[in-house]
């Protein structure tokens, strides 16, 4: 009985194994005009660099996110800065499976057409945490890759450390990074083209230790040792209250936060309110604290918010989404009980 | 009845003993002697007046004359014997009795001083009336032989000349009478050689101790002024514009005339104990002796320098405030012209004059030294109780809150509306009249004035940073000025403009929310 079962698995494995292989040599010889990315690889950041290998006879190129028109660009000699390569910066807006195609017009003939599929991951949640295996993460960061750039582009670290450039456009990384600094709030060490030295120092942490040595700029996972360098009012904190969020007790600030920027002032992600459901995921669709005669539950949102008018109601108004002293992370009012929180609100 | 009467008187009596007791306890004495201290130094201070500070020159009755001799310096001479004699005196106590008994005895002898009264009376008296052209007419003060007519004391009555004095060696004519040598570690060069009569006048003088000057310092300054540089180096110039009290009143505050145990003939070692004698008594001041010892935050340069007040004061007179060496500010870049290690930390301090000659643009005190006060306008330069010797609190902190800031010595020049008021005229930093300080510093994490502007010196207008540090990361300001206004694009924001006529951005009430 054991040795059959012990069989079974090995037929199992090896079935996985094989169709990993496949995978991967489909890839290979799917995408021949798209450089980079490479099919069926992961992202974690929003920003994804598009290089296209140029055709002679091309004088206008769509590129396709989704089946939506990202760019329409017509190719002249002059536009072109290097002979055999054209260059594209993309922004991914939905998680999971995005379908990138790229079409190639000479005198409105179609000349080319190539797409691939990346995965837009995300830590937050479970539904986009895990991608199928189909999917891999791939660092284009590493010798091999720099190859490909390296003949114009000086890829190594030139900042120094503390210190950041006063024109940041001196920084090595702003040539292909600079689409970053179009979010409305930048994070004070992504805008000043502090790349290496604060946060992606190539090495890995707890949870990328898989990684390790895979690309050279790396950044550390769990990110809190380098956010609470700077932030530390939050280090104190952090560790002299009762009860913490777990992503706080993971120390990873990046799950919530953008660390580059965002059009958010706190760099979130998204709005509170989605933020916070991408996880807690019940609070969507279940009522919230209490149920009445007519159905109507506790607003999570929509309303403005009692304690602070210039603000919108939003799960942020009653808890704290760091630390608390007090049960359901609920703010302020340590240890009285929560029929005074409740009164904070609901005055007679 | 009777017993209550009796209740009654006992418990009376009780509170009469118990009163009594409690007022036995207080102490009247105390203050009633200290109220007649009081009322004696305001009476001491009426009747004096000024002249209490600035003693004049005492007119001396003729009584005072004839003891004056040999007294005052006799004195002294006499003290000095006496710590002699008991250092002898200890050695001796190791020698056998016989030894001790004849050295005593010794001892005994030169301590009495004769006096050549008797002599003089023998020898022949010359009538002050008969006294030759020249010591006519008589001055105040009269050498006492000379009183008497005892010119052969020290003149040959039947030489040649009339004026023949019996040994030309000086010395050995004064101490004849005049016993006890000096006998301290250094001598006054004078005394050394003997040349008792180049400050002395052996007949007489119309100054105190037969002086040839009019009084001390005009004496001292005979020979010690910047003319004679060639000949003394030690020189003094009074007739620089800032002086110090004694050395312009009276030399011998400071120095003894004749010998001294410590260099330079001073009373006491010249680089710091001599100075606070004065200074820690002096009204209106602080007692510099405590401030000194007791202060949190010391300054190298008094607490453990090699001339400590000397490094940087002149103890006679300069041109410069405060009696110091050199203009205000070039003082102290004398020594911080490099990079200098705390005291109060352990960190390294600034090389300061290389950041001032680096950038152009200097703090007003430090630019307008005499109107302003220089570096000392903000450091007390004695030490002090908030960090950097600075005169009151400062912070160094990124955040702050403007309760705290309140009392940062910034606000002793810079007027606080200017931070306070959200709309204002009176700061240059708004846009229209939306006071751009205010938003900085009273928003719930309040900046600290340092975030943006250096304290000392800057390339850029209004003293603006290049660097401001957040997280031990140097972020550039990237300051730029226009005519109505500037920007701004540090880490903490995107690029924002202002300008004074026209407001560029609009502000939401919540902006100034606290």
């Amino acid at each position: 009985m054991v040795k059959k079962i012990f069989y079974c698995f090995i037929c199992l494995f090896t079935f996985l194994f094989a169709n990993e292989l496949d995978s991967k040599s489909t890839t290979s010889s799917n995408s021949s005009y798209i450089i980079w990315p490479k099919s069926n690889s992961i992202y974690e950041s929003n920003y994804l660099s598009l290089i296209v290998k140029k055709v002679d006879k091309v004088d206008k190129i769509i590129v396709l996110l989704n089946d939506e028109v990202v760019v329409d660009k017509k190719i002249t000699p002059q536009s072109v800065k290097h002979e055999d390569i054209l260059y594209f910066n993309i922004k991914l807006y939905d998680l999971g499976i995005n379908k990138i195609s790229i079409k190639g017009f000479y005198k409105d003939k179609k000349v080319l057409e190539d797409s691939l599929e990346v995965f837009f991951r995300s830590i937050l949640g479970k539904k986009y945490r895990y991608p199928s295996s189909k999917y891999k993460r791939v660092f284009f960061h590493n010798q091999e890759n720099e190859k490909l750039c390296s003949e114009c582009h000086d890829m190594s670290v030139n900042e120094i450390k503390g210190v950041v450039f006063h024109n940041s456009e001196d920084s090595n990384c702003y040539e292909c990074h600079k689409y970053m600094m179009s979010e409305k709030y930048m994070h004070a060490p992504a805008a000043n083209w502090l790349c290496a030295t604060s946060c992606h120092s190539g090495k890995a942490g707890e949870f990328n230790k898989k990684y390790k040595d895979k690309s050279k700029f790396l950044y550390e996972d769990p990110i809190a040792p380098i956010c609470l360098n700077c932030h530390e009012k939050f280090k104190k904190r952090f560790y002299k209250e009762k009860y913490r969020h777990e992503p706080v007790d993971d120390g990873r600030c990046n799950k919530c936060h953008n660390p580059h920027g965002n059009n958010d002032k706190k760099f979130l992600r998204y709005d509170v309110w989605s933020l916070c459901t991408t996880c807690h995921t019940d609070k969507k669709t279940q009522p919230h604290v209490v149920m009445t005669f007519s159905k109507k539950a506790h607003p999570t949102r929509g309303k403005k918010d009692p304690t602070d008018p210039t603000k919108e109601l939003s799960c942020i108004s009653c808890h704290n989404p760091h630390v608390s002293n007090n049960g359901f992370m609920l703010k302020g009012y340590r240890g009285k009980g929560m029929m005074l929180w409740c009164a904070k609100c609901h005055k007679k | 009845m009777k017993l209550k009467n009796l209740v009654f008187i006992t418990f009376f009596a009780l509170l009469f003993v118990i009163g009594g007791y409690y007022i036995s306890q207080i102490d009247f004495g105390e203050k009633i002697a200290r109220v007649e201290k009081i009322t004696k130094s305001i009476l001491e201070g009426v009747i004096e007046g000024p002249e209490r500070f600035f003693p004049t020159e005492a007119n001396i009755t003729e009584e005072e004359l004839s003891e004056i001799n040999i007294s005052k310096i006799s004195e002294e001479i006499g003290e000095s014997v006496k710590a002699k004699e008991k250092e002898k005196i200890l050695l001796i106590e190791k020698k056998t009795e016989e030894a001790l008994k004849i050295e005593l005895k010794k001892l005994k002898e030169e301590k009495k001083l004769k006096h050549t009264k008797a002599k003089a009376k023998e020898a022949k008296l010359v009538k002050l009336e008969d006294l030759p052209q020249k010591f006519k007419p008589l001055k105040r003060n009269l050498h006492e032989p000379f009183k008497m007519g005892a010119c052969e004391l020290c003149h040959v009555s039947s030489g040649v000349k009339p004026g023949k004095i019996i040994t030309k060696n000086i010395e050995e004519l004064c101490y004849k009478c005049h016993k006890v040598r000096y006998n301290k570690k250094i001598d006054h060069k004078p005394v050394k050689e003997g040349r008792c009569t180049d400050c002395h006048d052996p007949h007489q003088s119309n100054s105190k101790n037969l002086l040839k000057g009019k009084n001390v310092n005009d004496l001292c300054l005979k020979c010690h002024s910047v003319g004679n540089k060639k000949k003394i180096k030690k020189v003094v110039n009074m007739k620089a514009s800032y002086k110090h009290k004694p050395a312009e009143k009276n030399c011998v505050e400071c120095h003894e005339a004749h010998t001294s145990d410590f260099k330079k003939l001073l009373k006491d070692d010249g680089k710091i104990n001599l100075c606070l004698d004065c200074h820690s008594k002096l009204e209106n001041h602080v007692d510099m002796k405590k401030w000194i010892n007791e202060v949190k935050y010391k300054h190298g340069a008094i607490s453990d320098s090699k001339n400590r007040c000397l490094e940087c004061h002149d103890p006679h007179a300069t041109n410069h405030k405060g009696i110091l060496k050199k203009q205000q500010v070039k003082m102290c870049l004398s020594c911080h012209n490099k990079s200098l290690k705390s005291d109060e930390d352990g960190g390294m301090l600034m090389n300061m004059e290389k950041h001032l000659k680096d950038n152009p643009i200097w703090h007003k005190p430090i630019k307008d030294v005499v109107k302003e006060g220089g570096c000392a306008a903000c450091h007390n330069p004695h030490g002090s109780n908030h960090f950097s010797i600075l005169r009151r609190t400062y912070t160094t902190e990124f955040y702050d809150d403007f309760k705290t800031k309140k009392d940062f010595i910034c606000f002793k020049c810079h007027k606080i509306e200017k931070f306070s008021e959200k709309y204002s005229d009176k700061t240059g930093f708004r846009d229209g009249k939306v006071n751009l300080h205010y938003l900085h510093v009273n928003n719930k994490k309040g900046r600290s004035c340092r975030v943006c502007h250096d304290e000392h010196a800057s390339k850029y207008p209004r003293l603006i940073r290049r660097y401001t540090e957040f997280g031990g990361i140097k972020f550039p300001m990237r300051y730029i000025k226009t005519d109505n206004g500037g920007s701004c694009q540090p880490a903490c924001h995107k690029k924002y403009e202002y300008d004074r006529v026209n407001q560029k951005n609009k502000f939401s009430p919540e902006v100034f929310k606290k």
